[in-house]
């Protein structure tokens, strides 16, 4: 089954894709990983972080408000964002990915980016083993 | 003109990789003047505001130009004289002369599109490049110190 591979600092989450609901989103994603991008963290939102991707997505998938740990693709900034904790969002993305392994260790390096961004965060497609 | 438009792509995609991971070499320039107060902070928050709001502006006119009903020389006019007036700023305010430069060189590339196809992939790959540069602005502020010390401020302490 493929996964989503997330690794920051010293921290690796995995995240399940959500093929059935985004599946445009979630090949884009398949076809440029592994994505890498320095990590920002949101301004107006709270526990929200987010890298550019290289790529556009104008198609709404699954365009649904986020929670902890969600992944969405904001196509007005070419923008994968991450939800690391509880927040109050200011609109719906392309929900494309959710975290099930880890969270916890990857929402404590996601805060520390609050004081200081520009952490390298990694996004890989992998093949992973049904459990 | 004197590069084709491929060649331009090649150029905007360059740029965009040199800076993906990596900060612009130009990029402490945006502190080279002072403002009032012989402070940057001022500078460095302008230059993140301006360049995010071109960013969205940029995508807005994007979707314009997608349309099959948009008058493409319009959407020529109107987006080149955008990126001339960004590029006027990268430079003056900011100090950003290479990416001043490659604004004004994308802006002629946009202007000599054969078509629509064409125009909007050398939109979108100078988008992608001046979206990162946003970005790296907006990294150089330390938002996490900035906000403790302002609410103190806001709430009428020194």
């Amino acid at each position: 089954m493929k996964q989503l591979r997330i690794t920051l600092g010293d921290q690796v989450a995995f995240a399940r894709l959500l093929y059935d609901k985004a599946p445009k989103t979630c090949r884009l994603v398949e076809e440029y990983s592994p994505l890498r991008g320095r990590l920002n963290h949101a301004k107006v939102c709270k526990n929200e972080v987010f890298f550019q991707a290289p790529f556009f997505m104008d198609e709404k998938e699954n365009p649904v408000l986020p929670g902890p740990g969600d992944i969405g693709f904001w196509a007005v900034r070419q923008t994968i964002c991450l939800w690391y904790g509880e927040t109050f969002p200011l609109g719906p993305t392309n929900l494309f990915a959710q975290v099930t392994k880890n969270l916890d260790g990857l929402a404590k390096e996601c805060a520390k980016s609050w004081q200081r961004q520009g952490e390298i965060m990694t996004f890989e497609v992998v093949e992973v083993a049904d459990e | 003109m004197t590069m084709s438009h491929d060649q331009l792509l090649k150029k905007i995609r360059g740029a965009r990789e040199r800076i993906w991971l990596d900060p612009p070499e130009e990029l402490p320039a945006v502190a080279t003047r002072e403002a009032q107060g012989n402070q940057r902070l001022s500078i460095w928050l302008y230059a993140e505001s301006d360049t995010r709001m071109f960013t969205e502006v940029m995508y807005v006119l994007r979707c314009c130009a997608m349309e099959e009903s948009s008058d493409l020389e319009t959407m020529k006019k109107c987006i080149g004289r955008l990126l001339e007036f960004i590029g006027s700023v990268l430079d003056r305010y900011y100090y950003q002369k290479e990416a001043a430069a490659l604004s004004l060189e994308t802006a002629q590339g946009l202007a000599a599109a054969s078509d629509r196809a064409s125009f909007l992939r050398l939109l979108e790959e100078y988008m992608l490049y001046f979206g990162k540069l946003n970005y790296w602005i907006d990294q150089q502020i330390p938002w996490g110190r900035l906000g403790a010390l302002a609410d103190k401020v806001f709430s009428g302490g020194n």
